[in-house]
């Protein structure tokens, strides 16, 4: 086959499909045209040596469809540095989360053992974690919805100088940090790399006692992974940001992805599968029934809080457009 | 390659790139295909490399800025570019833009 036929199949594999034909075409009549202008140049055809150098200076086939391409990045200039700050926030809470699990494994199966947690927790939970985090600000790129938040602000939403200060002593930071922490947590004993109890309880007089989540509830797997995440993001934006309806706004759309979760799990019972091994059925009977209840009572606790969250979020959000409205109309 | 010469191609970079829009934009305003348009540019002391040039037409049609037209010449085809109507306006707006930096920065330097 023509090395230029070789050359440009090895583009086409890189280019999207609805251009492909198009640009190839174009790029046989380039390459043909240097060719003939270097033969007419030789006053000869030109050897295997000297199309491959010219092709090898045209450059790598990855890099010339790269040029084709609409999103030319990931994660664009504007969202980097918050999505930067959010990875830093959550590779430390990964590492804290990594002594901790490494400190339980330790007590549990020696200092071998906590290492062994420590190190997959740690190589685990960074794919997981920062892979996590890539996704929703690479969705934010990708549709434009971080270039639209950012968009969206007032010079009147910056918080005064004595605001500022205020804030300094407030620990309305502490709430952005702990929620990171405890939804990178969240994660990691989600996906099943940290273990906070264990799964099989032995109960006093013989016997244990095995707890598991109903299959049913495995189609909210990837859901609550997307939430937690989702919620992480929001934090980190809070934290990042001084435009704080944007942050409320998110907030609020995680809420919401919260309350239909959780409203999904209340609606499908058992929640909770419990079972006995080597205990009388009637104790088993008991104790799930019990769990039962303490399932359905959280949800419910966490659907309240939930809407607790949506309407003090709504509420600051009310309080922020007349601020907006004045600036505007003093304009 | 020491860190004066590496910043100075960089921003000689930066510097041609948006004059580059209108060097082609100008050059259009007669039908060319991309290896007489670079022919056209390099003979008035702008090359460009190929390499940024033809995604650069696309995306300069994409923008409803040139029209393009593929065409028989020499036996093989070949893919015309021309100015459109918008992309006409445009390179006036332009121009004028260009020449209001041009006489500010002959202020200055």
């Amino acid at each position: 086959m023509d090395l230029i036929e070789r050359y440009l199949d090895a583009v086409r594999f890189f280019l999207s499909r609805a251009q492909r034909d198009d640009i190839l075409d174009e790029l046989r009549d380039l390459l043909m045209t240097r060719r003939e202008a270097r033969e007419a140049e030789l006053g000869r055809p030109l050897n295997r040596m000297e199309d491959e150098a010219l092709l090898q200076a045209f450059g790598h086939p990855l890099a010339v469809a790269a040029r084709y391409g609409a999103q030319q990045y990931l994660i664009g200039p504007e969202l980097y540095p918050i999505y930067a700050f959010v990875v830093k926030v959550v590779l430390a809470c990964v590492a804290l989360g990594a002594v901790i699990a490494g400190i339980v494994g330790a007590a549990i199966g020696g200092l071998g053992h906590g290492v062994g947690v420590t190190m997959s927790v740690i190589w685990t939970g960074l794919f997981v974690s920062v892979g996590a985090v890539t996704v929703v600000f690479a969705t934010a790129q990708r549709t434009g919805a971080g270039r639209r938040m950012l968009s969206r602000w007032s010079v009147a939403d910056l918080p005064s100088l004595t605001r500022r200060r205020r804030r300094k002593s407030q620990p309305q930071w502490y709430e952005n940090v702990a929620g990171i922490v405890v939804q990178t947590i969240f994660i990691l004993w989600w996906v099943g790399l940290i273990q906070l109890w264990r799964p099989d309880i032995p109960v006093t007089g013989g016997g244990t006692l095995h707890f598991a989540f109903a299959p049913a509830l495995q189609v909210l797997y990837y859901p609550v992974l997307a939430a937690a995440a989702g919620a992480i993001a929001v934090n980190g934006l809070k934290l990042a940001s001084e435009t704080r309806p944007i942050g409320h706004v998110l907030d609020m759309m995680v809420q919401v992805a919260l309350v239909a979760l959780a409203g999904y799990a209340l609606h499908t019972t058992p929640q909770v599968l419990v079972t006995g091994v080597g205990l009388p059925p009637l104790v088993a009977a008991k104790v799930a029934y019990g769990v039962g209840i303490g399932a359905e009572v959280t949800l419910i606790v966490i659907i309240c809080s939930a809407v607790l969250s949506l309407g003090l979020d709504g509420w600051r959000l009310f309080r922020a457009l007349p601020t907006t409205r004045r600036a505007t109309n003093g304009a | 390659m020491p860190v004066e010469d590496d910043t100075y191609e960089k921003l000689r970079l930066e510097l041609r790139r948006g004059s580059l829009v209108l060097a082609v934009l100008a050059a259009l305003k007669v039908e060319r295909y991309g290896y007489t348009l670079r022919k056209e540019l390099a003979d008035a002391g702008l090359e460009i490399d190929e390499g940024a040039l033809y995604p650069m037409l696309r995306r300069l049609e994409t923008q409803g800025l040139l029209t393009s037209e593929w065409r028989e010449e020499d036996k093989r085809n070949k893919r015309f570019y021309r100015l459109s109507d918008d992309g006409a306006d445009l390179l006036a707006e332009l121009t004028a833009e260009w020449r209001a930096i041009n006489s500010s920065l002959n202020r200055l330097i």
